[in-house]
């Protein structure tokens, strides 16, 4: 690998379709950071969440599953979709050096995120016999940044061929 | 893709002059960082990945000797909370095929086998568990001798799970846990919502035919509150965090898990004692 092959920027590409993708991880971002802050809130006040299913969201949520020792899974969720939410905007609006490595940062970290949200939706399903939607939904806002973040790291805009 | 290829295109698109020197063919585009540095952060997000779950499932486990410190049968503060179990019916005195109900416990007492349920009484999944696998587990081994089902609080939800575990312990005064603990199950409605209120947890006592008077005196004294409590600490010591969480022997199993996965356990436990 030489050192061209490293990184390089995302400046100079039409700025349009980068742009989109980026602001869609910002909002993707924000969206998670609100799910898991309320399952947070849920989890350390002993409140009954608000769900459509029949108390899935209340079982999955105090189920043991929920935390990993005295950390509530939210929280931890938190904390991803706050450093999801930082490292999208640097890719977007941040120094032109540091934008192709949040790209990637946000790829690896959004990619932590849908293997955990993998293995929380089998305990669900398999060991819980529950389904949460907000847990659902966080799972697919997660995976749906793993897979933008791998679309512009992979497919940048402006580099097709010709 | 070669790495020269990868490497004779601008990030934005457009060919190197050296690109277009070589006219060599591009088939697709190259990406933002190379793809080794792209494998290597996936390769580090499934191994912290991997790492999060052992780690939860480490904290999970109960800490080594907790089991074997929750009390067999009623014994402790379980026990104060069952004061009536010598009017039950002597365990092990029934014939083959009838369930023997000791206070909060069914089984004989020396039977091989105990599983420990921590549940609250405003636990769906606790409620679909009384209803679907318990009922199976009793005809397939309670009833035969082999296990022992002791039943602790576990009341988490609210104020009426504690009140409906308190309400269950004036029941067990009479002898009546298990139709008791069937009776409230059966009618779960809504959490927190007035479904185990003082007025309908007594209506439940009238409806079983217990001495109402008596049992009204228990439910208002709140006298169960401590024990409950006590119960509910001693599960968490024991490493329970929701409900239902039953123990048998080492094992903890958490949810509610079809029979058969109870009858896999039992019957590996079963194999132990031969």
């Amino acid at each position: 690998m030489n050192a061209t092959s490293t990184a390089t920027s995302l400046e100079p590409a039409p700025a349009q379709s980068v742009s989109l993708r980026l602001l869609a991880l910002a909002a993707l971002s924000l969206a998670g950071l609100g799910i898991s802050g309320y399952l947070t809130y849920v989890r350390l006040a002993h409140a009954v969440p608000m769900c459509s299913t029949v108390r899935g969201c209340e079982t999955v949520n105090s189920s043991p599953y929920a935390a990993i020792g005295e950390i509530p899974i939210a929280l931890l969720g938190m904390g991803l979709y706050t450093l999801l939410l930082c490292l999208s905007l640097v890719a977007w609006k941040g120094p032109t050096a540091l934008q192709p490595w949040a790209v990637l940062g946000s790829f690896g970290l959004a990619l932590s995120g849908t293997l955990y949200s993998g293995y929380l939706t089998y305990i669900e399903v398999f060991v819980l016999q529950a389904l949460c939607q907000w847990c659902l939904t966080s799972a697919t806002v997660v995976t749906t940044m793993c897979g933008l973040s791998a679309w512009t790291l992979l497919r940048p805009p402006g580099a097709l061929p010709g | 893709m070669t790495e020269s290829g990868q490497n004779s295109q601008g990030m934005d698109g457009r060919r190197t002059r050296n690109d277009r020197r070589r006219r060599q063919p591009i088939t697709s585009p190259r990406p933002l960082v190379s793809l080794p540095m792209i494998w290597g952060v996936a390769l580090v997000a499934v191994m912290a990945v991997a790492g999060l779950i052992y780690l939860g499932e480490r904290l999970r486990q109960p800490p080594p000797g907790t089991i074997g410190s929750v009390p067999a049968g009623e014994t402790g503060p379980a026990a104060a909370a069952s004061p009536a179990t010598s009017a039950q019916a002597p365990a092990g005195s029934a014939p083959a095929g009838t369930i023997v109900y000791d206070g909060k416990s069914k089984g004989p007492k020396d039977g091989p086998v105990e599983l420990i349920e921590y549940a609250d009484f405003q636990c769906p999944v606790c409620g679909a568990h009384a209803r679907l696998a318990a009922p199976r587990i009793d005809e397939a081994y309670v009833a035969k001798g082999q296990v022992r089902v002791t039943f602790r609080h576990f009341p988490f939800i609210g104020l009426e799970s504690l009140q409906a575990a308190m309400a269950s312990e004036c029941a067990n005064e009479q002898g009546q846990f298990w139709p008791y603990h069937d009776k409230i199950f059966a009618n779960q409605s809504g959490e927190n919502q007035g479904a185990f209120a003082a007025d309908k947890l007594k209506g439940f006592a009238r409806d079983l035919g217990l001495d109402t008077a008596r049992f009204d005196a228990c439910v208002d004294s709140n006298k169960y509150r401590d024990p409950v409590r006590e119960q509910f600490n001693e599960g968490q010591r024991a490493g329970v965090r929701a409900t239902p969480t039953f123990f048998l022997s080492e094992q903890k199993i958490e949810g509610a898990q079809p029979f058969q996965v109870f009858q896999r356990l039992i019957d590996n436990e079963l194999a132990k004692r031969r």
